[in-house]
């Protein structure tokens, strides 16, 4: 198995600053490296090539190990486009290492081992990142260690499989449960390492193939290590690639992009210094503003109606049903107080939205440029941890979110009364008048009635009776029907006082409400936006910080490369003489 | 096929009076009802769905974004020291990521072909583009003998519920513009250095909508800028594959269906032979009665239909109902050659069945019969 120092292509990135930086402190420390030794040495590049293509490493260590003469590699993997692009892509990569034809299962293995008197020395098995290592891989591999072949694992595809790693610790476990702890395997992406054919040699150490490379030739024990040429060449090539990856690490510290990307990133978090706090409070102001107004008219809009309802009620309603108006109205007022409430839950939820939209909870704890929206969906605020049930009223299609329903014990609150029952009307001096008025209007008609009655004498004894009666029975009704119709004006008069104070009652719900509302959110945002300009602060010191470092660093780093690169030029003018 | 669920309910109900009937008999017939009963119960169990594959291939993301309540996800198959799991249902769904493995080609080849259906996942990692995938499933689908179909489970579980944001269209249209050939090489790449402060949001992008709906998303974005996003999502649901493997599924799990009441009819036929008619026995009359009437010539119809040894030369029906007597007529003298004809006697005897059933039919249809 070879040295595993490349493990993982994506920390390779990181590791190659670490080098520039390593570079740029030993070159500080040793001014004129350069100067003493004309003819540079192959062991004195050795640390350097180290630093910069630990593969070119693995690679010239591979060639000095003596072994037996060059074989071919067993390849042992399934037939497919991926197989025939990595052949394609280590054929290009010298010494060259001699693949056979894809082996696809274990009767193909058989048969070659079987067929030739010595086992291949080497087998490349092509594990795929899509699924786990199965019984007959493991049994697979069994048998060409017990032939005495060197085996060496891959995983082939990690650039579409986004979960490669945990596909390869699983690999792993399941090859240490079945005796072979030691076993390594190898990420590679043949199709990553054609994409960095372009010269992009990033691109290339995350795509594994030249670990593998190397991995292989060591396998196969030197490649071709007899041949001093062919050794020559690799070792030229190795110098070559190890100065041109200095040669664009210089370009990448010339160029600045870095630094001006931290640059404009700080520039976007001080513009945003408040973290948003006046936007959001202007907004979450001006839709208070508005909720307050609309709420207000609605209110006023729907006592107006309830008053114009109960006018009519008491026009029509018999004279029985007026005693228990009171409480009929009282059950309208609660019912109205039901629609204003939900009213104002349903802005009270809007305005949570807008705010939340304005300044997303700090829970997510992300630094934004201003101008960029959100992307993080909309958590729940006052502390919910996700989005709660909605519940859909009856009455049209407003739907309710967690915020809006009453969490602030406005629920509880009763609806506003009504008031106490009408007083009894006061028998003033207009009733007396009445009994007076009927009473003689009665007697008139009486005497109108009874004088044909008067031809007859024998009937005028009883003219005064019906006349009395009939003056008491006219009186009876003027007087019922004027207090009918004052009853009715008193209920009138009571239900409009009513009803004014019901809508005092109201609206003082409403403001009290937003009133409430606007604390909160005014809260929610502070603490928001305190925790966004403390992380905007923090990443703005950082940032400063690494720029810093960065143009301080530079010069150095910028003369640690020059003189690598001095060096391996040197090194490769005396070869080339 | 409402023809055949309309009918089926009508076999229902034929099937039920025919069992109440057997039960009223009681006596020596009892045990006959009894028999009756359990074929009916065993015909009226609904077809079962398996879904297997090696280890990590993406059984349940497969099942997820299949949406079926009926299937069944197994224990991997080709796991070191434990045996595989026992394939016995109606229909297989057998997943695959990437070339078939000897342990998938060897319990594929025990599967009956006309009930396996090979789906091969993550066909986004077949080489560099989708045709790539296509031309991989046909190749591993000519060299397993089943029908293989190329699909991206993870994107369809993601398609099937939630809808492209305005704050994703606007970033999909910003990096539509962008021209980097890397950018969806690898999903590593793809949230890594060169994103810079805009990280975050594709971390997001790609968790809501995989790699491959991306790419996908910017493909379309690029031929037309101005798409919305149902129809961004439209066109990332299509590249997932999922419908083609819904419809061959609803096939398979149809002709299960037909196949199983096939199984009815040679049930209740062997009863009918077994049960001899002494001593006033009726049984075997009203198994008789059943066998012959109407909604037993069609479960024998769609049973034969359904059979694998015929069923290719069902293929070119638009329905199985016909579309007139003539339509009807012409079918039975097809299926009567077929009968005639020298294929395995299995084969004649679905045949038959079709045959008799599509006479039946004819006879409908053209009132001829009357």
């Amino acid at each position: 198995m070879p040295d595993s120092d490349t493990d993982d292509p994506s920390d390779r990135a990181a590791e190659r600053d670490a080098t520039a930086a390593q570079a740029g402190a030993a070159g500080a420390g040793d001014p004129d490296a350069r100067g003493r030794d004309p003819a540079v040495g192959i062991a004195e590049l050795e640390p350097l090539v180290a630093r910069w293509n630990p593969q070119g490493t693995a690679l010239l260590r591979a060639l000095r190990t003596p072994g037996a003469a060059a074989d071919e590699v067993a390849l042992v993997a399934p037939a497919g486009v991926g197989t025939t692009l990595l052949r394609t892509e280590l054929a290009r990569l010298s010494p060259r290492v001699a693949l056979t034809d894809a082996l696809t299962d274990a009767t193909a293995v058989e048969t070659t081992l079987g067929s030739s008197a010595t086992p291949p020395a080497a087998a490349l098995v092509l594990l795929d990142a899509g699924s786990v290592i199965g019984a007959d891989a493991i049994g697979l591999i069994g048998r060409l260690r017990a032939a005495g072949t060197t085996v060496v694992l891959a995983i082939d595809n990690i650039h579409a499989h986004a979960d490669w790693r945990e596909v390869r610790e699983r690999d792993r476990a399941v090859l240490a449960a079945n005796g072979y702890p030691e076993a390594d395997i190898l990420p590679v992406s043949a199709r990553l390492a054609a994409a960095a054919r372009t010269g992009d040699s990033a691109l290339l150490d995350r795509s594994g193939l030249t670990a593998l490379h190397a991995a292989l030739v060591t396998a196969t024990a030197g490649g071709a290590a007899d041949d001093g040429q062919a050794r020559a060449a690799v070792l030229t090539r190795v110098v070559t690639e190890t100065r041109d990856r200095v040669a664009e690490q210089m370009a990448a510290l010339r160029g600045d992009t870095e630094i001006a990307r931290w640059r404009a990133e700080r520039a976007a978090l001080l513009a945003a210094r408040d973290g948003g706090r006046a936007a959001a409070m202007s907004t979450l102001r001006g839709r208070l503003h508005l909720a307050r107004v609309d709420l207000m008219t609605e209110t006023g809009a729907q006592v107006r109606a309830l008053h114009a309802t109960a006018r009519a009620e008491i026009d029509r309603a018999p004279r029985a049903e007026l005693p228990d108006y009171p409480l009929r109205l009282q059950q309208a007022v609660t019912d109205l107080t039901a629609v204003v409430d939900r009213a104002l839950d349903h802005r009270i939820g809007e305005i949570g939205r807008r705010v939340d939209t304005a300044v997303p909870p700090a829970a997510t704890g992300d630094v934004r440029a201003p101008g960029e929206s959100p992307v993080v969906p909309r958590a729940g605020v006052h502390g919910e941890s996700g989005p709660r049930p909605t519940e859909v009223l009856g009455q049209g299609t407003e739907v309710l979110d967690a915020r809006s329903t009453p969490a602030r014990g406005r629920g509880r609150e009763p609806a506003p009364r009504v008031g106490p029952d009408p007083e009894p009307r006061p028998t003033g001096v207009e009733d007396h008048l009445m009994v007076a008025l009927g009473a003689s209007a009665g007697a008139g008609l009486g005497r109108l009635l009874v004088s044909p009655l008067s031809l007859v004498p024998a009937l005028e004894v009883a003219s005064v009776p019906v006349t009395l009666a009939l003056g008491g029975l006219v009186a009876w009704w003027v007087v019922r029907a004027r207090r009918q119709v004052a009853d009715r004006a008193h209920l009138r008069q009571w239900v409009a006082e009513a009803l004014v104070t019901v809508k005092a009652q109201l609206e003082q719900r409403v403001a009290t409400a937003l009133v409430e509302t606007e604390t909160a959110l005014t809260e929610q945002v502070m603490r928001t936006c305190a925790q966004r300009v403390v992380d905007n602060d923090r990443r703005v010191a950082e940032l400063e910080a690494r720029i810093r470092r960065a143009a301080a660093e530079r010069p150095g780093q910028l003369a640690a490369c020059e003189r690598d690169i001095a060096l391996l030029e040197q090194y490769l003018a005396n070869r080339g003489r | 096929m409402q023809a055949a669920t309309a009918r089926s309910g009508q076999t229902q109900s034929g099937l039920d009076r025919l069992l109440a009937e057997l039960h009223a008999l009681g006596g020596r017939d009892l045990a006959v009802a009894q028999q009756a009963d359990r074929a009916a119960e065993l015909w009226r169990q609904p077809p079962r769905i398996q879904v297997t594959g090696r280890a990590h291939t993406g059984r349940t993301t497969v099942l997820r974004a299949l949406a079926l309540m009926s299937a069944v996800e197994t224990a991997p198959i080709d796991e070191p020291g434990v045996p595989d799991p026992e394939l016995d249902a109606d229909v297989v769904v057998y997943v695959l990521a990437g070339a078939p493995q000897p342990a998938d080609r060897r319990v594929l080849a025990a599967l009956p072909p006309q009930h396996t259906v090979v789906v091969l996942n993550k066909a986004d990692a077949i080489g560099s583009s989708w045709a790539d995938a296509v031309a991989a499933a046909e190749q591993y689908g000519r060299e397993l003998r089943r029908p293989t179909l190329p699909v991206v489970a993870s994107l369809a579980a993601r398609t099937r519920a939630g809808a492209v944001t305005e704050e994703e269209l606007t970033l999909l249209r910003a990096l539509a513009a962008e021209a980097d050939p890397t950018l969806t090489l690898s999903p590593e790449l793809f949230v890594g250095d060169p994103a810079g402060p805009r990280a975050r949001e594709r971390e997001t992008l790609l968790r809501r909508w995989d790699l491959h709906g991306i790419a996908c998303a910017l493909t379309a974005l690029r031929h037309d800028p101005g798409l919305s996003g149902p129809a961004l999502l439209q066109v990332m649901h299509a590249a997932s594959g999922i419908d083609a493997l819904h419809r061959l599924l609803h096939r398979r799990y149809e002709q299960a269906a037909a196949l199983r009441g096939g199984d009815l009819l040679d049930r209740l036929s062997r009863l009918a032979a077994r049960s001899v008619p002494e001593a006033g026995g009726r049984a075997r009359d009203l198994i008789e009665d059943y066998l012959a009437g109407d909604e037993a010539v069609w479960l024998g119809l769609c049973a034969g239909l359904a059979h694998p040894s015929v069923a290719h030369l069902a293929a070119g029906y638009p329905a199985v109902h016909p579309a007139d007597a003539d339509d009807a007529l012409s079918r039975a003298a097809r299926w009567r050659a077929v009968v005639a004809s020298d294929l395995p006697p299995t084969a004649r005897r679905a045949a038959l069945r079709v045959h008799n059933g599509y006479i039946r039919l004819w006879g409908r249809m053209s009132s001829a019969g009357l």
